[in-house]
């Protein structure tokens, strides 16, 4: 521990998103400018209201996940995994930190959803006996953190953030706190989500918080416009991990996929603070700010 | 096929399905925890899913009792008789 404030750097990164599985195809995607919102196919529209979503495309387990472990993750904890171990591998955090003094802090909105819907659905059907010894450890928001900090031995902060869209941004934003005060040498941090799943894709389009431009997914989100008639849910997860800089010249090496740009871009963002707001729970849902607020920014 | 025979492949099935181990690992004496590295949790779903597939439930001071291959399938015959 020291009094000192220290710098934070981002020393590796990865990603699950519908653009695909990697940082290296999300960079691709958005260089691409590409739109990833189509057709709902993982289970029947017939009957909702919404059909599309940003999902991602044949999501394959990262290679090092042994998939026994897999069997007992939902979706969501997959996701997570699979950004975490890139993140983890592309740091310098798996062989060059003191485990007792590397943290895990990652968000999610509502965890293992499909679990929980699957296991209701067994209990009503054919009564409590069935549900899974699995539904907890499969569902609860913090399983990440657990799972990660398993994996790697780390033994400093470990909790779960919800706050809903925003659970992500809160959970860098208390990463780079803890890293920042001292209380850690590094946090692997961000969030996953897979939450395309028949009640809340019911659910989030019964408040009315969903576009439903199902004859033209592509064009659907556009945040800001004056024409815009709702979010695009998706799902993945992104994981970093933040550290004090152990040499002003490490954290500056080139990255394999070229994503220098949003290295440097995080990399300023150096300072974080949140506040609630006053508008009532109908205003936050879909904006991604909730009842409070994140901000980065440089200072 | 024995009807011995027939209950031991469906335990296999499950077995390998649940643990994720290659079916031609699997032989009579596996025990799930020592040699096939299940825990409480996963012993508890294989429970549940002999109990599915062969529609009777296992008390649970019977179930602790079901370490291996043999025990589940010696288990189901008993039952079934």
């Amino acid at each position: 521990m020291t009094d000192k404030i220290q710098r934070v750097v981002i020393t590796g990164v990865g990603a699950v998103s519908p653009m695909g599985v990697g940082t290296k195809a999300l960079y691709e995607g958005i260089a691409e400018l590409r739109s990833t919102a189509t057709m709902i196919t993982k289970f029947n529209t017939d009957n909702h209201r919404v059909k599309f979503a940003c999902t991602v495309p044949d999501f394959e387990l990262h290679p090092d996940i042994d998939p026994r472990e897999a069997r007992r993750m939902d979706p969501f904890a997959q996701f997570g995994m699979t950004a975490a171990v890139e993140a983890v591998k592309d740091s310098d955090l798996h062989d060059n930190a003191d485990p007792d003094r590397v943290g895990v802090l990652l968000g999610t909105g509502i965890g293992g959803i499909l679990e929980l819907e699957i296991q209701l659905r067994r209990m009503y059907e054919k009564g409590p006996r069935r549900v899974s010894p699995l539904l907890i450890p499969k569902m609860i928001l913090d399983i990440v953190p657990g799972l990660i900090a398993m994996r790697y031995g780390f033994r400093n902060v470990n909790f779960g953030i919800a706050s809903a869209c925003a659970s992500a941004s809160h959970a860098m934003g208390e990463a780079f706190r803890h890293v920042k005060h001292g209380y850690a040498d590094a946090v692997v941090t961000g969030g996953c989500e897979a939450g395309i799943v028949e009640c809340s894709l019911a659910g989030f389009s019964n408040m009315g918080a969903l576009s439903t431009r199902n004859d033209d997914p592509e064009n659907a989100s556009r945040p800001f416009d004056k024409n815009r008639d709702g979010f695009v849910m998706g799902e993945g997860a992104g994981v970093m991990a933040d550290r004090i800089p152990r040499a002003r010249e490490e954290t500056w090496s080139e990255h394999p996929c070229g994503d220098r740009r949003i290295r440097r871009f995080l990399r300023r963002s150096s300072y974080y603070r949140t506040r609630s707001r006053r508008e009532g729970r109908e205003a936050s849902h879909g904006d991604g700010a909730r009842g409070s607020r994140s901000i980065a920014g440089r200072c | 096929m024995s009807a011995r025979e027939e209950i031991l492949n469906k335990v296999k099935d499950i077995v390998a399905e649940r643990l994720r181990v290659p079916r031609e690992n699997l032989k009579e004496e596996s025990a799930f925890v020592d040699d096939l590295g299940a825990d409480s949790l996963d012993q508890a779903e294989l429970v549940m899913e002999l109990e599915d597939e062969f529609n009777f439930q296992i008390p649970e001071d019977e179930a602790q009792e079901i370490k291996t291959i043999k025990n589940a399938v010696d288990y189901i015959i008993e039952k079934m008789d």
